[in-house]
């Protein structure tokens, strides 16, 4: 058995917003292969039999949303200057994916336990707003049908929701990430709309979804 | 500009439509002079993996006059979210509607695609034929190999481009921006010139007479200064990089062909009988090994693709195969890109050649001996023996391979029940030939698949005037072949006959199946090409509707002496070669292939051939 080679970890943030929204988490991990590629920095590839790029993505994004705060986690098999690093990247972008900071990891990705989603909604909806989300802050729970890989399960999400509040734009909502307790956006809609539902209103859907920040356990403090 | 974000969350696969891709070409509309739309009439995965469309997108935006962009066929359910809001068709780089542009071309890259280009045109509210277009719409121009016979589709187009491309459209596109530019343009003017910039087929301007039969008549152009023959195009110079696309755009979402496609030569030496593409892209040329690595990788350093893959009709004919593939081997390897070669031939396989490529890593290797009996492929001129094909399944037996895959064709000119229980017999002798080798792969078993096609008459080929065997004897012989395969290790598939029979009128169509495709348009009809839409008996009805015999076109054998509907068009061999070539397939004799000596095809008048640079 050969030694476990000595590598080093990096963090990549990144914005995601435009055109770019509409590529899927499966079809990021090949466009960053890409980018590393044009950018000529040969990341560690995985053993095996047909070895590929490893990169880890902090938190997955559903399609259509956008965000400030996209976390990649890369290793190098030598020390390079994280500058550096930043400078061969961008220029090797596509439209929509903005890289702005390369670090040395020093933290695990575990201890992002919650992300912060902005929800914009259209004027007509916007006046009603205030009203669902006091609703649906009142609510002792929250039960929907999840996906899992075995069916649909059901499953009360209240304990997932971090915080949830009206704003001008629509809804600020802080979401749970972790592995157990994950709460993506597109189910926090559907758990939104049981309430527009009780209250007798029309289903509401956001213009756009934004993620604008990683946060630790106390939901301040971001990664 | 449309507006689709609203839409774009409903429906399937939105990266189809949202643009935005790596390597496109973004222009300000208000610096250019002409908008060029360049319509794929398929998916978007479809259209996103071909090199035609690649290769002109990039000559065409070389220049500053011009921004070309690209346009796919909408999936069904993005189709109906652009009805129901009124969304017109838009090109993808900078959504804007298509009807609005100066050109809008469309790539026929199949039969099987005009029920699409019908929609597109509908989508974008362009009206569908030619003659009911004013000069505020765009030119409709097609191109591709299906413009060696595009008189189905005359009635809807302004213009083919016949031939290769590259300096063609750009030709064009300067006319027009001349015209436009002096206030000399209509469309009536600007066609007319169209016609002698050569290559280039007005169907408005040719008169059609048809005999009682059907058949026709005559071929005329209307006025002395339009061509009588329009003689095909090819481009001046195959080695210069500038017509090789080194920044192709990239796909996000996942496509049929997602890596650098370094064409490595046009042409086929080996003019099988029943093959289209090897004889319209006459003459055979080679690119220089140093001119395909150079440009393979620069598009890696543009792309970050992990794979080459070599493109053209048979790989292992390229003279320095070897050398061409070492050449790459020498940085491909150190950047962990893998190389794959498609489309090797059983008779040129070597070891070497298959450690050299991806096949190395894959399980099975593929071959096309095309027909089951020594007799038929002599008929057919695939010059491939049984021992060829063995032999090339030995090394890869020997290599630890376990799947083979062969293609084959069903309904050939002079096909006995006997060639095709050979199709068989051969399955089976590449499974002895597995059992034999006694360094075979221990852990798996073998598998070979047999894919069967219809064959398809084709036009500009020797077997052009064969009547296709009619569907009931087609589907006789494919259940023959089935019922002749023993082994559990053979899989045997085939095509539906029905669709090859609308390949074949089609193919071998006039224009008085505009009519035809036009009320398939209205009947709903769209993405032949794909089994879940193809929906035959609505065809046949709207053959029924319009008073035309299918069987006319695709189940006559033509007379030799009978003008044939693409008559008019030069693609460079010539139809006196084509029939010697006919009646040397009814003798049973083979023709030696180009490598061996020029076989007189006619096509070295349009450049200079492989053949003549050989001896």
């Amino acid at each position: 058995m050969s030694q476990p080679k000595v590598t080093f970890k990096y963090y990549l943030r990144f914005k995601k917003f435009g055109t770019a929204v509409w590529i899927s988490h499966l079809d990021m991990v090949r466009t960053f292969q890409r980018i590393f590629m044009r950018a000529g920095i040969s990341i560690v590839f995985s053993e095996g039999f047909n070895p590929h790029p490893k990169m880890v993505f902090a938190v997955p994004l559903p399609l259509g949303a956008s965000s400030d705060c996209e976390l990649l986690e890369f290793r190098l098999e030598s020390e390079r200057d994280p500058a550096y690093i930043l400078q061969r990247l961008k220029s090797v972008c596509p439209t929509g994916i903005e890289i702005f900071s390369v670090e040395l990891a020093e933290r695990k990705f575990t201890d992002i336990c919650y992300a912060s989603y902005d929800f914009t909604f259209s004027d007509d909806v916007l006046p009603a707003i205030g009203t669902v989300v006091e609703h649906f802050n009142a609510r002792p729970d929250a039960v929907v049908l999840k996906k899992t890989k075995s069916g649909e399960k059901e499953k009360d999400i209240k304990p997932c929701v971090g915080k949830v509040e009206a704003t001008n734009f629509g809804i600020r909502a802080i979401l749970s990430v972790d592995s157990e307790n994950f709460l993506g956006p597109e189910l926090f809609m559907t758990a939104l709309n049981q309430t527009t539902e009780a209250l007798g209103m029309p289903r509401i859907s956001p213009r756009s979804v934004n993620r604008t920040s990683m946060l630790l356990k106390n939901m301040i403090s971001t990664f | 500009m449309v507006q689709i974000d609203n839409i774009l969350p409903l429906v399937s696969k939105p990266g189809r439509y949202s643009g935005g891709e790596y390597n496109i070409c973004i222009k300000d509309k208000n610096a250019v002079k002409l908008r060029f739309a360049f319509c794929f009439p398929d998916s978007y995965e479809i259209g996103m993996s071909n090199l035609a469309m690649q290769i002109l997108y990039h000559c065409l935006n070389a220049s500053d006059d011009v921004w070309c962009e690209r346009v796919f066929a909408p999936w069904t359910d993005m189709e109906a979210e652009m009805r129901k809001n009124n969304i017109p068709l838009f090109a993808l780089e900078s959504r804007d509607p298509i009807k609005d542009f100066d050109i809008v071309a469309f790539t026929l890259q199949y039969e099987l695609c005009y029920s699409n280009v019908l929609n597109m045109l509908d989508l974008a509210g362009i009206p569908i034929y030619a003659r009911d277009r004013g000069d505020d719409c765009p030119i409709i121009i097609g191109g591709g190999p299906c413009s060696y016979n595009a008189e189905p589709v005359a009635e809807f187009f302004d213009i083919f481009s016949i031939g290769e491309g590259e300096e063609a459209l750009p030709e064009l596109s300067a006319l027009m921006v001349e015209m436009k530019d002096n206030g000399s343009y209509t469309r009536e003017a600007f066609l007319r010139r169209a016609a002698s910039l050569g290559g280039f087929y007005v169907p408005s301007l040719y008169n059609v007479e048809y005999k009682e039969d059907g058949t026709i008549a005559s071929f005329t152009p209307i006025f002395d200064d339009v061509p009588a023959i329009v003689k095909k195009r090819v481009i001046s110079d195959f080695n210069d990089p500038k017509f090789i696309p080194t920044k192709p755009y990239m796909p996000f979402i996942d496509t049929v062909q997602d890596r650098i496609t370094a064409e490595i030569s046009r042409g086929c030496i080996r003019g099988c009988r029943f093959c289209q593409a090897g004889h319209v892209t006459r003459p055979i040329r080679e690119r220089s090994v140093d001119c395909i690595s150079e440009a393979a990788q620069k598009t890696f350093e543009n792309t970050g693709y992990s794979e080459v893959s070599l493109s053209c009709l048979s790989v292992s004919d390229y003279t320095k195969v070897d050398e061409l593939c070492d050449k790459l081997l020498e940085w491909t390897n150190e950047k962990n890109v893998s190389l794959s070669l498609p489309s090797l031939r059983a008779d040129s396989f070597t070891r070497e050649l298959m450690e050299k490529s991806g096949a190395v890593r894959s399980s099975g290797l593929t071959f096309a001996p095309e027909a089951g009996t020594q007799r038929l492929r002599d008929v057919i001129n695939k010059c491939l023996t049984e021992e060829d094909l063995l032999n090339a399944v030995r090394i890869a037996f020997d290599a630890q391979k376990t799947t083979v895959k062969l293609y084959f064709m069903n309904g050939l000119p002079t096909e006995t029940d006997e060639d095709t229980v050979g199709i068989a017999d051969l399955a089976h002798k590449v499974i002895d030939a597995f059992y034999a080798n006694p360094n075979h792969n221990r852990r798996r078993q073998p598998t070979v698949t047999v894919s069967v096609a219809c064959f398809v008459p084709k036009p500009f080929t020797p077997f052009q005037w064969e009547a296709q065997v009619r569907r009931p004897e087609l589907e006789r012989r494919q259940m023959l072949l089935r019922d002749s395969i023993h082994s559990r290790k053979v899989r045997y598939n085939y095509h539906s006959a029905e669709v090859s029979y609308l390949e074949a009128v089609m193919a071998r169509g006039n224009r008085r199946l505009s009519d035809v495709i036009y009320e398939a348009h209205k009947q709903g009809i769209r993405f032949d090409a794909w089994d879940e839409y193809f929906d035959y008996n609505k065809w046949m009805e709207c053959f029924a509707t319009c008073g035309i015999d299918p069987d006319f076109y695709a189940c006559r054998e033509i007379p030799e002496d009978e003008i044939l509907p693409w008559d008019f068009i030069d693609c460079g061999v010539s139809k006196k070669y084509l029939l010697k070539e006919r009646h040397k397939a009814y003798a049973g004799d083979a023709s030696h292939s180009c490598k061996d000596g020029c076989g007189g095809c006619g096509a070295d008048k349009m450049g200079e051939c492989l053949c003549r640079s050989q001896k």
